[in-house]
C-alpha cells in the first residue's frame, strides 16, 4: 500500500510542476510580484516533494512513475485566474497527501502530514479562505 | 454526511482493531504474568490507542474553544478560529461514535493575547499531527493530519490579514 500510494503522489507532483510551471510563465514578476514569488516558492516546493518520492520509490526497489507527456491546464487569463488554479492545484496536493496518510506508517506518514500542511498553507496564500478539513472535504 | 463520516471512521477502526489482532499471538504483546497460564480469557482488555488519541483531540479542541470563548473582543474576528475548532469538534464526536463522553471544560487560564493565542494554536497544531503519525487507523490519521493542516490554513490566513 505505501508504493502504491507514493505513486500516487508522484503523480500528482508529476502534474503540479507541469502547471506551476505554466503559471509562472503567465505571471508577470513585475507586475505581481507577490504572486509571482508565491507561484516560484510552490514550484520549488513540488520539484522538492518529487524529488522526495523518486528517491524513496527507488529505495522501495519501485519503478517511479513518469510524468505524462502534456496535462490538462486551468483556463488563466488573469492574475486572479492563476491565483485560483494555484489554489485549486493545491487542494488537490492536500487530497491527494490526506490520502497518503492514510495509507503509510512511520516516516513516509510523518513526511505526507507535513505536507498536507504546506499545501493548505500554500491555498491560503493563493487566497482561498481556509477551511475546516484541508485534504479532507468529506469530513467537513 | 455524518453517517459517512462515523461510518468510514469506524470501519477504519475495526481494520486498526483486525491487525492488533494479528499481532497478539505473538512477539510484540505483552508477557503474561507468572501462573496465569497465558490464558488470554483472563487478560484484561488493552486500551485502544486511537480511542486514547480521540479522546486527546477532543480535549485539545475543547482546550482552545473554551480559551477563545473567553478571549477578548476582536482576538477572533468573525469567529473564523471558533467555527474551526467547532467544526473539529463536530467531527471527533462523529468519529468517537455512541462512545463519545462529555468533556469537562478547560479553564482558560492566562488572558489571551494575539501572540498567546498564536503560540497555543500553533502548539495544538503540531500535537494532532503528531496524533496523526502515531494513529494506528489510517482514516483516524488522516482526519488528525487534515485537522492540523486547517489550523495551520487559519493561522497563515490570521498572519495574512494581521500582517
Amino acid at each position: 500500500m505505501t508504493v502504491e500510494a507514493l505513486q500516487t503522489a508522484l503523480a500528482a507532483e508529476h502534474a503540479a510542476l507541469y502547471v506551476y510551471g505554466v503559471l509562472g510563465a503567465r505571471t508577470s514578476e513585475s507586475g505581481t510580484p507577490a504572486l509571482f514569488a508565491e507561484v516560484t516558492s510552490a514550484y520549488a516546493t513540488h520539484r522538492a516533494q518529487r524529488d522526495v518520492l523518486t528517491r524513496r520509490l527507488l529505495d522501495e526497489g519501485a519503478e517511479p512513475t513518469p510524468a505524462s507527456p502534456t496535462y490538462e491546464l486551468p483556463a488563466t487569463p488573469t492574475a486572479v485566474g492563476v491565483a485560483r488554479a494555484a489554489a485549486d492545484l493545491e487542494a488537490g496536493c492536500a487530497e491527494t497527501y490526506a490520502y497518503v496518510v492514510a495509507n503509510t506508517a512511520g516516516d513516509d506518514r510523518h513526511w505526507a502530514v507535513e505536507a498536507v500542511t504546506g499545501a493548505a498553507v500554500r491555498q491560503v496564500a493563493f487566497g482561498r479562505p481556509p477551511g475546516p478539513f484541508p485534504g479532507a472535504p468529506d469530513l467537513a | 454526511m455524518k453517517a459517512t463520516r462515523r461510518a468510514v471512521v469506524a470501519a477504519s477502526g475495526a481494520a486498526a482493531l483486525g491487525l492488533a489482532g494479528c499481532t497478539s499471538d505473538g512477539s510484540t504483546s505483552t508477557p503474561p504474568p507468572p501462573g496465569s497460564g497465558g490464558s488470554s480469557a483472563t487478560e484484561p482488555p488493552a486500551a485502544d490507542p486511537d480511542q486514547i488519541a480521540l479522546d486527546r483531540a477532543v480535549a485539545i479542541t475543547t482546550d482552545l474553544l473554551v480559551a477563545l470563548d473567553g478571549a477578548p473582543p476582536g482576538l477572533d474576528p468573525a469567529g473564523r478560529l471558533a467555527a474551526l475548532h467547532t467544526a473539529h469538534l463536530g467531527a471527533l464526536h462523529d468519529a468517537m461514535g455512541a462512545s463519545a463522553t462529555p468533556t469537562a471544560p478547560v479553564p482558560a487560564g492566562l488572558r489571551l493575547t494575539p501572540a498567546r493565542l498564536r503560540r497555543r494554536e500553533l502548539r495544538a497544531q503540531g500535537e494532532l499531527a503528531r496524533l496523526a503519525v502515531d494513529a494506528e487507523s489510517g482514516a483516524l490519521a488522516r482526519m488528525f493530519a487534515s485537522m492540523s493542516g486547517g489550523i495551520a490554513a487559519a493561522i497563515a490566513d490570521r498572519d495574512r490579514v494581521t500582517g
